[in-house]
């Protein structure tokens, strides 16, 4: 009962993250899609990814929803979670200069205090998988 | 005279009982704490989303940002004449000392 509702828990974090940052993306996507092609790594994919990140969020939070696909959606925010840290740690190191391209109150955050919340949220993730597959089994 | 046939009622103890549980499983799987998560996420993204516009200043310049911004950089203090309207709409009005 307690790893159920922790799994939960977890799910809700993640949701809360996705869909708040989505919509902020998607509210303000001139901004964002502006950033995204001011970043050096990416910008000739900008008009791609300001779209395709903000419905991926979406998505994953839609997965993380429905019990029955919550172990995927689960999988899917600890992929794009690892993601978005290796893209701000390698921003962070070989990058000329860091534009931010998040959405909400994050982009008041540092990139370094952007890694430590993401670390957390793998984290969290990451026990949210685990206690999902013991669960199963 | 007509020939009538009355249907015996069915019982429906069972029944109710049986779609106030439904009522009560779907109330259950629709207010869970994911669901709510994601209630809060579109209020508190749609409640903090701030417009970036360009302002007229009473001088003739012209800025971008958001009002809170544009009274705590540009129009700090009292609220005795106009500072800046806002170009998209013409009544947003910042004011200045």
């Amino acid at each position: 009962m307690l790893t159920k509702r922790l799994i939960e828990f977890i799910s809700a974090l993640l949701v809360f993250l996705f869909i708040y940052t989505s919509i902020s993306k998607l509210l303000d996507y001139t901004a964002f899609n502006r950033q995204l092609s001011q970043s050096p790594f990416i910008s000739r994919y900008a008009n791609i990814i300001s779209w395709a990140l903000p419905l991926g969020e979406l998505l994953i939070a839609g997965l993380l929803l429905i019990n029955k696909t919550r172990l995927s959606g689960l999988y899917c925010s600890f992929f794009l979670l690892n993601l978005f840290t290796f893209y701000l740690t390698a921003m962070l190191r070989y990058s000329p200069y860091i534009p931010c391209s998040c959405g909400g109150v994050l982009q008041h955050l540092s990139w370094q205090a952007h890694i430590i919340f993401n670390a957390a949220f793998i984290i969290l993730t990451t026990m949210g998988v685990l206690m999902h597959v013991k669960k199963s089994r | 005279m007509k020939n009538v046939v009355r249907r015996r009622r069915k019982p429906v103890e069972k029944s109710r009982h049986l779609s106030t549980t439904y009522n009560h499983q779907t109330m259950k799987k629709t207010l869970s704490i994911t669901f709510i998560a994601a209630l809060l996420a579109v209020g508190t993204a749609l409640a903090s989303h701030k417009r970036v516009t360009t302002w007229v200043f009473w001088e003739g310049s012209t800025r971008t940002g958001i009002a809170a911004d544009i009274k705590n950089i540009y129009c700090k203090g009292a609220n005795n004449q106009v500072c800046a309207v806002n170009m998209d709409n013409g009544y947003e009005i910042v004011f200045r000392p």
